[in-house]
């Protein structure tokens, strides 16, 4: 320890610059962001600007040379907490506050199976509620209160949702790989036009040097007086220089690329499932029997009974006889009104 | 005088009007006519303020339903009372007309900082400062405390206005703001909330820009007012920038963990709250926004920033409605932004990949994060805080989570980890920059009739509806009629030498630019009497320039001729600087002030006759073209406007100049030398760019000289400015009587075909 303070002193002396001031200013909030130290071995980062700080599930920290101690073998208990830690469960610290770094563990856990959309309820206020029983469960495990209470609350609701949770998952997953392409490809389209902009400057500026010197060559060597050459060059320079100013849109940029849309379409999950409608025809005569009935009211008896090629496709007699009765009847007692 | 503009009866409070005035007023009447919006430039000192009031004024009473109202908007308190002014002295002409005062209703507003009469609070130098302290004694919960223990104190400035303020309103008239103050006095009530109060039935609301393109303070103040209204911007040219600062945010280490602070300190304070309260608040909140928000326009400091009607109408998302869960919430919020600030390089991303990221990494959605202004506010209003500007840094934070969640086009973010300023140190910047001007300015133009911009220098005029997305029904610029040719700009271009002058970057370091800009200054002092201003791009080039001036011994010869005077950031100082010297100006020592474009003296102060007889630009003032900022906004003004990078750039640029040179000339009896001293001006982009009143005089032999020829055209120049000038000479060609004007009305319809 005294030896850090020392080092500290030595650097406040040696360096003017205003951040050093702000960094060792006790009561300025610099120091926490700028430096960490381990718990435990008590480095810092300004001793070991390599140092790394890792988590574990339990929120609290230790450096990277004190896992590799403490946790030879692959599980152990917290120095902290005493909560029983696998090793391979550390990974890199990404924020200052530990509380907050144990709640999003958590929080990612339990949205894993917590995963019901605002479509999955009838109304607004389901929903909030749902989502005020989600945030109370993490508050609760992250504050240890009711462990046990709210664990089983949560088997509980993992069994009884457990066909939603499967089918909002993929769903997520649907949704997610969406937006990222989605993202991708504005970038990518951001960056064209960028370099599609620089070329079109660079091509203007080569342009303008062009123009300067067919000036002055025609200056050189024309026999004319110079204004009109002058005026004449002018002239000239007047209309290219239209057609470069216009730098591509978004829209023309795409109508130029020759992309209509290759932004995903987002599927719309919402609507309901869809449901058959048995077709009604309007046939203005009188009704077909079926298959079945054709037999019973005789007309089979009139049509010739088929050999065994013909019924090779699947169709037997009923259905020529139908098919035959359907023309028959269609249209029978449709009158020049209705037409 | 009375005019008749194109069937309109105008009373105009001078005995004579100038010819641009006229026009002016014909097209101002022709844009009422039309119900749109219009952008129109008028030289400075030709009475663009009054011509626009009495033209306003005239129609109201001719057609007072077409148009019930004028909001007029300036920058300054200065500007402010000056236009007051004028409305006063309007308003005595209609009254010396017709014998009886007529129905208008002119009310200034400020704020509090500069109507506040409270005894205790009143003269406190911060603006913050007032307003909480004001807070304190008008919340709604403080005066209930009152009405229980009378021992509780409340501001009687405002008890008195609250039970005598509303029944009896204000009496035609005009009010600037010493009136409000001492009728405030008189009566005892509380000049504030008087002035915001008679907002709703004033005719004429002359206050800041902030009030009308601020969303977070347009919620609160100019709510209401009719869409029958005229909104004039005045000094509009830099509108636009106006527009973007209010919708941008900042954010850096010590915001965030001022934030933190903030967030620890609420959440003890709600441990401490009993359960009652909490439950209160939490079964309004069950509810929805609107309904659970009482309104009481005292209590409404902290408005959302721009949250559209129907979120409001919303209940709020289930995993905020708790306050200890809200308070986590913004605590993740902050955790994330702090680790998005450790990046060592240069970040720039749009909205819609934040709230991808942030989802990822700390499980924020979108929907609850555009509440968190509105929930803040109800919990600092629930927790009945006093001292709101302890909390200015979590409402900071949760202003931000709200825009980043509700506008995803138009802004981009920036992580900037080290200053230009010092690239070594690292201290981490978000910047969530507004890109699109027309987002701020859009609910205006869509709301009211009519929109006026105006200014002195608002060249080029089609930049300005391209950038503000909105459709002019008229654009227009008028030179100045003289009498005498009273302006007379010139462009030096090289020195003695033959160097030619030039603030391009690759060239400003040399020492033979330096010694020609210190020759052009000195030389000019060494001719021109009294004041001269001289412009500098940028503060670091006018320490590099004042340095080497030094070193070369240009800076004595200069001080053998004038007193010279440094522009600083420093308020006070500034100030100090700017009074001692007027006062060489007034006892003829003369002297130089040497300041620094887009400063404070380029925009608010005037230098009108011996105070600015020469404004000098050094250089043409280009904009650090490296900030990531502004790439941004170049690019974004790229891909969507169609305005390519220089050309923007120069427009920036040339107006900034044109802002700067107009200091000189602030009357038609003043006269004013403007030098633009460097060879880029002389080219036809950069000159097609100034006010047209400038280009007027800015004729192919005063383009490019050298040193030399400008002393002498200068020279000859005061010469003849000094002959003595009576206003009999101007009349009939720069000042028209009544019978004047109508000759050549009657010429200008004789001309004109039908």
């Amino acid at each position: 320890m005294p030896i850090t303070c020392m080092r500290i002193e030595i650097r406040l002396i040696s360096s003017s610059s205003v951040h050093a001031l702000h960094v060792h200013c006790p009561r300025g909030g610099v120091f926490s962001m700028d430096l960490f130290s381990c718990p435990r071995c008590k480095t810092s980062s300004y001793q070991n600007p390599n140092m790394k700080l890792l988590v574990n599930i339990c929120g609290h920290k230790l450096c990277e040379s004190c896992v590799e101690s403490l946790f030879i073998r692959p599980s152990g208990p917290c120095p902290e907490c005493g909560v029983a830690l696998r090793r391979n469960q550390y990974r890199q610290t990404q924020f200052t506050d530990q509380y907050v770094e144990k709640e999003i563990d958590i929080r990612k856990k339990i949205l894993k199976d917590y995963n019901k959309t605002e479509d999955d309820f009838n109304n607004l206020r389901e929903y909030n509620d749902y989502l005020e029983e989600i945030e109370t469960i993490i508050y609760n495990l992250a504050n240890n209160i009711d462990v046990e209470i709210t664990r089983e609350k949560i088997e509980l609701y993992k069994k009884e949702n457990q066909s939603v949770i499967v089918k909002n998952r993929q769903k997520m997953l649907r949704r997610d790989q969406l937006i990222r392409t989605e993202l991708e490809s504005e970038r990518n389209e951001l960056e064209m036009r960028n370099q599609l902009a620089h070329n079109k400057q660079l091509e203007h500026i080569k342009e303008k040097a062009k123009q300067q010197e067919t000036l002055i060559q025609q200056l050189i060597h024309s026999s004319r007086p110079a204004s009109e050459v002058v005026a004449e060059v002018k002239a000239i320079k007047q209309e290219p220089a239209e057609t470069t100013t216009t730098i591509l849109s978004k829209t023309q940029y795409k109508q130029q690329q020759g992309i209509t849309s290759f932004d995903p379409v987002l599927m719309d999950d919402t609507s309901s499932c869809y449901l058959y409608h048995p077709l009604v025809i309007e046939s203005y005569g009188p009704l077909v029997p079926t298959i079945e009935q054709l037999d019973q009211l005789g007309y089979l008896a009139n049509v010739r009974s088929l050999d065994a090629s013909s019924t090779a496709g699947g169709f037997s007699a009923g259905h020529i006889c139908q098919r035959a009765l359907q023309d028959s009847f269609s249209c029978l007692s449709l009158t020049q009104q209705q037409h | 005088m009375k005019i008749n503009i194109d069937g309109l009866l105008v009373i105009f409070p001078y005995e004579y009007v100038y010819p641009e005035q006229y026009t002016y007023m014909l097209d101002l009447k022709r844009t009422l006519d039309a119900k749109g919006h219009c952008v129109l430039e008028m030289p400075c000192g030709t009475g663009k303020t009054v011509s626009l009031l009495a033209l306003i004024i005239a129609y109201h009473m001719a057609h007072p339903h077409h148009i019930q109202k004028l909001i007029y908007c300036s920058r300054t308190v200065q500007e402010i009372n000056k236009a007051m002014s004028e409305l006063k002295r309007l308003l005595d002409a209609y009254k010396s007309e017709f014998g009886s005062t007529p129905n208008v209703l002119g009310v200034a507003l400020s704020s509090r900082k500069n109507l506040c009469i409270h005894p205790m609070i009143a003269g406190n130098k911060e603006g913050k400062l007032v307003d909480t302290e004001c807070y304190k004694l008008t919340a709604s919960f403080v005066r209930e405390k009152h009405k229980a223990d009378k021992s509780t104190p409340v501001c009687q400035f405002f008890e008195e206005f609250d039970v005598k303020g509303r029944v009896d309103p204000l009496k035609p008239g005009v009010y600037d703001m010493d009136d409000l103050k001492s009728l405030g006095q008189t009566k005892g009530w509380c000049p504030y909330y008087l002035a915001r109060y008679t907002l709703g039935h004033a005719t004429v609301i002359m206050y800041s820009y902030h009030y009308l393109l601020d969303p977070k303070i347009a919620e609160i103040v100019s709510k209401g007012l009719p869409q029958q209204s005229v909104v004039v911007f005045d000094e509009a040219h830099n509108i636009d920038n106006v527009c973007i600062e209010s919708m941008s945010i900042t954010i850096g280490r010590k915001t965030l963990e001022k934030c933190t602070a903030n967030i620890n300190n609420l959440q003890a304070k709600l441990r401490e709250l009993g359960e009652e309260r909490l439950r209160q608040e939490y079964q309004r909140l069950v509810e929805g926004l609107r309904r659970a928000r009482e309104e009481r326009e005292n209590d409404i400091q902290l408005a959302n920033p721009v949250l559209p009607d129907d979120v409001l109408q919303e209940a709020l998302p289930g995993n905020m409605r708790r306050g200890e869960h809200f308070l986590l919430f913004m605590k993740r919020f902050a955790e994330y932004l702090k680790s998005r600030l450790l990046a060592r390089h240069v970040v720039s991303e749009t909205p819609k990949y934040f709230l991808q990221n942030i989802y990822s990494t700390v499980c924020i959605d979108r929907k609850p994060l555009r509440f968190c202004s509105e929930r803040l506010h109800f919990m600092l209003q629930t927790l009945q805080l006093l001292e709101l500007s302890d909390y200015s840094a979590i409402t900071k934070v949760a202003n931000f989570a709200t825009l980043v969640s509700t506008y995803t086009e138009g802004f981009s973010l920036i992580i900037e980890p080290f200053d230009n300023r010092a690239p070594t140190i690292f201290n981490p910047i978000l910047h969530f920059s507004c890109m699109d001007a027309g987002i701020a300015i859009k609910p205006v133009f869509d709301h009211y009739t009519s929109v006026i911009l105006t200014s002195a220098t608002i060249s080029p005029l089609d930049m300005y509806p391209r950038l503000l997305r909105f459709q002019p029904a008229l654009l227009s610029s008028y030179g100045i009629s003289l009498a005498r040719p009273c302006i007379c700009p010139i462009i030096v271009a090289r020195g003695n030498d033959q160097v030619s002058i030039t603030t391009k970057f690759e060239e400003r370091g040399d020492t033979a630019i330096i010694r020609n800009y210190g020759n052009v200054v000195v030389e000019l002092s060494s001719v021109i009497p009294d004041g001269i201003v001289a412009f500098f791009p940028s503060y670091e080039y006018m320490e590099q320039t004042v340095h080497e001036w030094v070193d070369q011994g240009l800076m004595s010869k200069i001080q053998r001729n004038k007193l010279v005077f440094v522009e600083t950031v420093d308020n006070a100082e500034m100030n100090m600087a700017l009074n001692n010297y007027r006062k060489a100006c007034e006892n003829g020592r003369g002297a130089l002030l040497l300041s620094v474009v887009r400063g404070k003296v380029s925009e608010g102060v005037d230098f009108d006759h011996h105070y600015g007889r020469a404004v000098i630009m050094i250089g043409i003032p280009y904009v650090y073209t490296q900030s990531r900022i502004l790439k941004a906004r170049l690019e974004f003004l790229r891909d969507n406007f169609q305005i390519r990078e220089n050309d923007f750039l120069t427009f920036d640029a040339m107006r900034n100049s044109a802002q700067c040179i107009g200091r000189a000339l602030r009357g038609k009896t003043d006269y004013g030398i403007m030098v633009f001293a460097d060879k880029r001006y002389g080219r036809s982009d950069k000159k097609g760019k100034l006010p047209k009143w400038i280009q007027e005089h800015l004729s192919d032999a005063v383009c490019s000289l050298s040193i030399e020829e400008s002393v002498h055209i200068c020279k000859r120049f005061l010469r003849q400015m000094a002959q003595p000038f009576k206003k009999e000479e101007q009349i009939g060609l720069a000042l028209l009587t009544l019978e004047q004007l109508r000759e050549r009305e009657e010429k200008r319809l004789a001309n004109e075909p039908n």
